[in-house]
This record gives structure tokens, C-alpha cells and sequence, in this order.
């Protein structure tokens, strides 16, 4: 057996190591095995070299390096290592594979924190994606999300309180006042800014000794992190109330990357040893709609009844394309109006809980494409995205 | 079709991290209220008739240990996976490499002697826990989109482990 072989054994079984301490939820000890691994698997990418093993094999170790250097907290090696790896003549696959890699190590250089210190309740929010540049954004890009992302600490500080989800009202003088958010000024490449959470010391010590700012946060980053991974049905079990969740993926959604002007948006918090940090890179549209699955079927079988197994909301839904409009506040407060595209009269779609104050309003005047299901006169709302 | 079998490892899985497999793919299905003995179907490329898959009880400790579901769903869907190509192909899990958070798996023939990832192909698997007949199909066309670029000489398998209502899906390539 070559040295590589050796080599590349000796790293899959302190990968493996590290991979069941993560399990047990010892974070520092995976690390530490992760170091090991990764300096083995370095080793054995340059033995392979010397040793003329040939490709796929040389290639595939160093993107094996790279990956084990990025969970190591090695971004530089990482990023030597897949540079080294591409300057050779890697199959294409495996390439692809290199460039991704590459993408997903420049995001990590973002989240980051660069010499700053982050304190309990705080954490870091960053972007990356040509929208961006050294130390300038689109403003839109930028105000939009931060907007957004302060809306979803509040709304889950109240749902961390169980207060009821409030549908009208402003938040001034209830909560505004007990959990106060603050914004640093954003820093260059990546335009990261610190959030700081903070929460008044009664109110901290009624809830259940536990610090609230902390909590919503972890709340917060641990919600994202399970709908970057595509976890929506463990959301679903996490966020109970149907109006709450409608809204946090609603809010989710807004704050994601379009994957065109933002790539990447990231979370950074502090955690006992290395920082948690939370890449949000799954895109808005591969985002499930607000509504849920269930939801969704149980809205299109009361339009028209059918046997369970043929129900299928993504074909019997359809997308309407308009400018969106007020539909009567006073009588009608859970319904939209919207002007179709193609001339006639505005069409009336109601929206379900948790998306009219946050999501749908802020949205007035605009162009969007809403998934509805018709309902006689009224449509019902499924998902929407914006049309210009 | 024992998970425990994965305790003897392979090739290129050690034993215990076979027991890391089992262990996933176990909390998976009692997560999804399958007792041991259910009947799982295999359909696809390499179709066959439903078999029985045992395993060991599960505990708290085990059920603590992989809480992160997904997590534990990637992790036992390749337990099922290569379980599956071992029982009903000439190959074996060779080798593997780091990829992402977990790994890549290489398959070659069994008893093969050829260094690391020469003359190997991709296992690529992904694991749902529950989810319809589009869901499954989409996610194994998925995998097959992979598999297509590789140009890899063997035959490499895509693979779909549905906990939920059991059943492997295996997609060949080329």
C-alpha cells in the first residue's frame, strides 16, 4: 500500500471520529479531530503527487483536503489546496466540484469575524454576491434584509413569550421598549454588521432565568440553519403556531439570497470554543411557499374536493402577474387587491395569517407573481415573488 | 437485510463507523414508527423483490445522539445504500473521501487492488424521511444529473432511501 493510501486512512478515520463527537455535540473535540484529519489528508494529496497516482485520485485528496481544512477553521489552507488542485487537470466533475468548494470558502471568509469580538445576544450578519462590493451594496439589497431580519427577532422574542401573533398594531410600546435591537455600521467586502440584542433584566429573569436576548437568537439562527438544509417539516414541528411559521418563512424567504444580485447571507453568533456560524445559501425560489404542504392541500380541497392522492397544489395552482393594490382595510383586512397585467378588474386574494403586515404590505404598488388557488370571486394566496 | 451487517465494515468503512451507519439509518425508521422486520420494496435500476430489514432496538442515548435528523437521514441512507449494492451487485464500498459535512463513497469491484480512487465510481445517495412519488422521483433524477457528469469508467449507482414509507430507488449510470 502507497504512503498516500496510508495517509488518506489515517484522515478518514480521525474524519470519522469527528463526525461522531459532532453527534455527541462535543464541538471542541470534533474540531480537534478535524485538524488531524486534515493535515493527514494534506499530507497524503502531496504524496499522491510525488507518487504519480493519477487522477481522479489526486485531485479527489486535495478536495478532500480543502473540506476537511474549511471544517478545521483553515480557510487559507482550504483555499491553497483547491487552487493547487485546479492548476493540475482535474476530470471535470471533480472540478465543478473544486469551483464550488472555492465559493463556499470565500463565503467563509465573510462570516469571519475579523478581530471583532462578539458578546451574548449579538451576532454577525453578512452578504456576499455581485451586488456587493468593498465596503458598498445596493441599498435596497442591504435595507430590505436588515429590515427584514429585525421584524423576525421580534416576531420570535413574542412567540419565545407565547404571546399570541399579533396581525395588526405596531410593536412600539410593547415589546419595542422591553427587547431593543441594535445595528453597528456595516464593515467592507462582505458589508457585515453586528446585531445586538438586548433584553430588560425583568423581563430576562421571567423567562425562565434563561437570558431572552440569547434565546432569540439561538431561535433565530437555529430556524435559518434548519431551512438551509432543507428541514422544512422540522420547522414546521418547531414552530407550532401556523400563523408564526407562515410568517417565518415568509420573512425567511425575503432575507435569502436570489442567488442573481446575493449569493450568500450568513449568521455568525458566539458559542463556547469556535463561533456557530449559519450559512444561508439556499435560494428563495427553493424555498418551500409560506403556506404549508398541508395547509395548501387542505385550501385547494375546499375549492374543489377531491380524493387525497390526486390533489397536487403545484397543478392546481396557478400564477397570476400584477401590481399589487389595497383591497378595503376596514371590511376586507385580510385580503389583497391585485391589478392583472392583462387589463380587467383587479382580482381579490386573501392571505392567510402571518404574511399581511410583514411580508405583503411593505409590497404594495409593486409588481409580483402570486401562486393562488381560485376560490369563487376570491383567490387564495399560496406564495408569491416579485415580478420586476 | 440486517443493518447490522454494517458492523463488519467494508473495504473502506471501518467498523465502527458501519455502527455509526446503523445506528442513523435505525433512529430514522423508528422515527418514522417502523418497527424491525419491516417490509422495505427496492425498485429501479436494479429492481427486486421486497425485503425484510432488521435492526437492532434503539435507545434514548442513540435517539439523543442523532437528534439533528437530517443529518442522521444522510448518514443512514447510506447505511441502507450500500447494504443494498452489496447485496445485489459485484461491488463494494473501496473507498471514500471528505465531501461536504459527511463523504463521498467510491465502489469497485469486490476484492479490487487498485490505488484509492483509480478505477472506481460514485455511490451517490440522499435519504428522505418522508415525502410523495414526485418527491422520490425528482431527487433520484437529482443524483442520475451527478452521476452523468462523472465519466467515470464503472457504472456508478444513484441512490433514494425513503424512511418513510420504505423503499431504495436505485438509478445506474452510464
Amino acid at each position: 500500500m502507497s504512503r498516500a493510501s496510508d495517509l488518506h486512512r489515517d484522515a478518514i478515520a480521525a474524519a470519522d471520529r469527528a463526525i461522531m463527537e459532532r453527534l455527541r455535540g462535543h464541538r471542541d473535540a470534533s474540531a480537534t479531530q478535524y485538524k488531524v484529519a486534515f493535515l493527514a489528508e494534506r499530507d497524503a494529496a502531496a504524496e499522491a503527487v510525488k507518487e504519480a497516482l493519477g487522477e481522479p485520485t489526486i485531485s479527489v485528496l486535495h478536495r478532500s483536503a480543502a473540506t476537511l481544512a474549511l471544517e478545521a477553521g483553515f480557510p487559507r489552507e482550504a483555499e491553497r489546496l483547491v487552487a493547487a488542485s485546479l492548476a493540475m487537470d482535474p476530470p471535470d466533475d471533480i472540478a465543478s466540484e473544486l469551483r464550488d468548494l472555492l465559493e463556499n470558502i470565500y463565503f467563509r471568509r465573510h462570516l469571519a469575524l475579523r478581530g471583532i469580538r462578539l458578546f451574548e445576544g449579538e451576532f454577525q450578519f453578512a452578504m456576499t454576491g455581485p451586488a456587493v462590493g468593498f465596503g458598498i451594496v445596493q441599498s435596497d439589497e442591504y435595507v430590505g434584509r436588515v429590515s427584514n431580519l429585525e421584524t423576525l427577532l421580534y416576531r420570535t422574542a413574542e412567540r419565545k413569550l407565547n404571546r399570541p401573533y399579533r396581525d395588526r398594531g405596531k410593536r412600539r410600546g410593547q415589546l419595542q421598549d422591553e427587547l431593543a435591537i441594535y445595528v453597528t455600521a456595516p464593515r467592507a467586502a462582505s458589508f457585515a454588521v453586528t446585531f445586538r440584542v438586548g433584553a430588560q433584566e425583568q423581563l430576562s429573569l421571567s423567562f425562565d432565568k434563561r437570558n431572552l436576548a440569547e434565546d432569540v437568537v439561538d431561535e433565530v439562527l437555529t430556524c435559518l440553519d434548519l431551512l438551509n438544509r432543507g428541514q422544512d417539516e422540522a420547522i414546521r414541528e418547531r414552530i407550532q403556531d401556523l400563523a408564526y411559521y407562515t410568517n417565518f418563512v415568509g420573512l425567511a424567504k425575503e432575507i435569502a439570497p436570489d442567488g442573481k444580485n446575493i449569493t450568500g447571507v450568513g449568521f455568525t453568533a458566539p458559542a463556547e470554543g469556535i463561533p456557530r456560524e449559519v450559512a444561508l445559501l439556499r435560494r428563495r425560489k427553493q424555498m418551500p411557499p409560506p403556506v404549508p404542504r398541508q395547509e395548501r392541500i387542505e385550501r385547494i380541497d375546499q375549492v374543489r374536493p377531491l380524493p387525497s392522492t390526486e390533489l397536487d397544489p403545484a397543478r392546481d395552482a396557478e400564477t397570476i402577474t400584477g401590481r399589487l393594490g389595497f383591497a378595503d382595510e376596514l371590511e376586507r383586512h385580510n385580503e389583497i387587491g391585485l391589478a392583472p397585467d392583462g387589463g380587467g378588474p383587479p382580482i381579490r386574494i386573501r392571505i392567510p395569517r402571518g404574511l399581511m403586515s410583514d411580508i405583503v404590505k411593505p409590497l404594495w404598488g409593486s409588481r409580483v407573481s402570486v401562486l393562488v388557488v381560485r376560490r369563487g370571486d376570491v383567490y387564495e394566496y399560496i406564495d408569491h415573488d416579485e415580478a420586476d | 437485510m440486517n443493518l447490522n451487517d454494517l458492523r463488519k465494515g467494508t473495504d473502506g468503512i471501518t467498523p465502527d463507523f458501519g455502527g455509526t451507519l446503523c445506528e442513523a439509518a435505525s433512529v430514522c425508521l423508528e422515527h418514522r414508527s417502523h418497527q424491525s422486520g419491516v417490509s422495505m420494496s427496492i425498485s429501479g435500476g436494479i429492481a427486486s423483490d421486497p425485503v425484510a430489514l432488521t435492526w437492532p432496538p434503539t435507545n434514548d442515548q442513540m435517539r439523543r445522539c442523532y437528534e439533528d435528523l437530517q443529518f442522521a437521514t444522510e448518514l443512514g441512507a447510506y447505511g441502507v445504500a450500500i447494504l443494498v449494492v452489496e447485496e445485489l451487485t459485484e461491488h463494494t464500498v473501496i473507498a471514500r473521501s471528505v465531501k461536504g459535512t459527511g463523504f463521498d463513497y467510491w465502489l469497485g469491484p469486490k476484492g479490487s487492488t487498485a490505488p484509492l480512487f483509480q478505477d472506481k465510481s460514485r455511490l451517490e445517495v440522499t435519504g428522505i424521511l418522508d415525502g410523495d412519488e414526485d418527491y422520490l422521483r425528482r431527487r433520484l433524477q437529482d443524483k442520475m444529473k451527478q452521476l452523468a457528469t462523472g465519466g467515470v469508467p464503472l457504472p456508478g449507482y444513484g441512490v433514494v432511501v425513503h424512511f418513510g414509507n420504505p423503499e431504495t430507488r436505485i438509478g445506474t449510470s452510464p
